[in-house]
């Protein structure tokens, strides 16, 4: 059902589709920095800097927008809870932003050393393709509020941290058998670390997704 | 009292003893009926609120509790209410004693053209025969307890018609509660007055609670969620939902509460 004022029915629209519109952009920049680890192309890296500051805007501009209407509505239930968690999960989307701006960094740093190529372009393409997905049904899951495809995306999670975790073990194989990997290996640790934060923060989403439609907070929960 | 309450997985529970048990109330006004079948307890030393779009019941079901109606003929009450246990709805109930234990305040402040010393002796003098000096006593403490002592100590005998708005709805309080009565009713006390007057009103009415039970009728949502630990929603004089106001304001359990509080129905 509608609210009486149509007034607070767009203003919430208003947040909503702000949100997604931050979501989009920082897909595209997840996209950017992934594909500059496999190219190491400096022109991609100087977007995903420049891009990053306009993911922040975004952050500034929704939290104003969220604030304003709590100030001028006073919403509950229902809308209380979808005005919180829209600001929880804009912070989360910076948070996704800076990762990201991190992941481009180093990649850029990577092209000096040829050691370990094929580690940086393989697993680093796997576990940012599995990030990359729950990014974009995380944000699909809050633009329909559907509460099993977040459940679906939190599940998906514990792949990440297991990648994550592979890849460690693999780092340290390497870097205990030869110490001159040790600098370029935490470099690879660092970008999966990154990585494996972004999908971190698409979960949080969606546990707002479940928070806003059941009126329960699943963090921690489990 | 008690009840279970669940939020989320964690189970609060809140005991109470319980003030006022209402009972399957039906009320008419003649032939329509007001309220269907009420059941709620309301606890004691706690606030109440009752909230609902124009014309719910919330007001006549506040009647109800101090018997207001029997002033109108035509209007009656079936079912219990039990205050402390004794139903005020019996044929044997003195309206006096029990207007002396339920106190009630209006929407628009109503006193007495006289002064302020005498709104408040009025009724104490009809209930207690009190020498002078604990008459004074009485009517200072009352002020005091409403928070106009201080603004009304040098004028006690102007007219209580002198102060503004906002004081003469505490007078109206420092009035009701005088008679040191069990149950405070509260009906759209603010309703008629500006910010400052209403968050020094519920200022008091959060201090009233350690004495008193509170029931209060308020159209100001956020007022409700401000001052009471319980909210009974009701429409067409039905009880919807009666739940502790931490909750009720975040995560109502029925639809229709939630529809009513987010502004999508009233």
């Amino acid at each position: 059902m509608e609210h009486t004022s149509k007034q607070f029915e767009l203003e919430l629209e208003d947040l909503r589709s702000g949100l997604l519109a931050m979501g989009g952009l920082v897909e595209a920049q997840l996209e950017r920095a992934l594909e500059a680890i496999a190219s190491g192309e400096d022109e991609l890296v100087e977007v995903v800097v420049r891009e990053e500051k306009r993911v922040n805007e975004a952050q500034i501009e929704l939290d104003r927008k969220s604030m304003e209407v709590i100030a001028k509505r006073q919403p509950t239930a229902v809308d209380l809870r979808q005005i919180v968690c829209t600001m929880q999960a804009v912070n989360d989307l910076e948070r996704i932003g800076d990762e990201v701006k991190k992941i481009a960094l180093r990649a850029q740093q990577f092209q000096a050393s040829e050691r370990f190529q094929h580690l940086r372009l393989n697993e680093a393409k796997h576990i940012g393709a599995l990030a990359q997905e729950m990014l974009k049904e995380t944000l699909n899951a809050f633009a329909r509020l559907d509460v099993v495809a977040a459940g679906e995306v939190i599940g998906r999670d514990v792949a990440v941290d297991e990648e994550f975790e592979r890849i460690m073990r693999l780092l340290v194989t390497y870097m205990m058998e030869d110490p001159r990997t040790i600098s370029p290996g935490l470099d690879v640790a660092f970008l999966a670390k990154a990585i494996e934060r972004v999908a971190d923060h698409a979960k949080n989403i969606s546990e707002y997704v479940i928070h806003i439609v059941q009126g329960q907070d699943p963090r921690h929960a489990g | 009292m008690s009840f279970q309450v669940s939020l989320g997985d964690t189970q609060v529970a809140a005991a109470a003893r319980t003030k006022i048990g209402i009972r399957n109330l039906n009320f008419f006004y003649g032939s329509f009926q007001g309220l269907r079948d009420i059941t709620l307890d309301i606890p004691e030393k706690q606030v109440t609120a009752f909230i609902g779009p124009s014309g719910c019941g919330k007001s006549t079901l506040l009647r109800t509790l101090n018997r207001m109606y029997s002033l109108y003929p035509g209007q009656r009450a079936e079912g219990e209410i039990n205050l402390n246990g004794v139903n005020v709805l019996s044929a044997k109930q003195d309206l006096n004693a029990l207007r002396g234990q339920v106190g009630m305040v209006f929407q628009k402040p109503t006193p007495f053209p006289m002064s302020i010393y005498d709104n408040i002796a009025f009724g104490v003098k009809l209930y207690e025969k009190l020498g002078k000096g604990d008459l004074d006593d009485r009517v200072e403490w009352a002020l005091k307890k409403a928070a106009l002592w201080n603004e009304a100590k040098d004028k006690l005998h102007q007219s209580g018609l002198s102060l503004s708005g906002g004081q003469q709805q505490r007078l109206c309080i420092a009035r009701g509660i005088a008679v040191k009565p069990e149950v405070l009713l509260l009906d759209e006390p603010t309703s008629a007055l500006d910010p400052i007057s209403t968050a020094r009103i519920e200022e008091l009415v959060s201090e009233l609670r350690s004495d008193y039970t509170i029931v209060i009728v308020t159209h100001n949502m956020q007022q409700a969620a401000r001052v009471s630990q319980h909210t009974a929603y009701m429409y067409l004089g039905e009880l919807i939902e009666f739940t502790p106001t931490a909750q009720i304001f975040v995560k109502p359990r029925d639809k229709r509460t939630e529809d009513y509080i987010t502004g999508r129905f009233g």
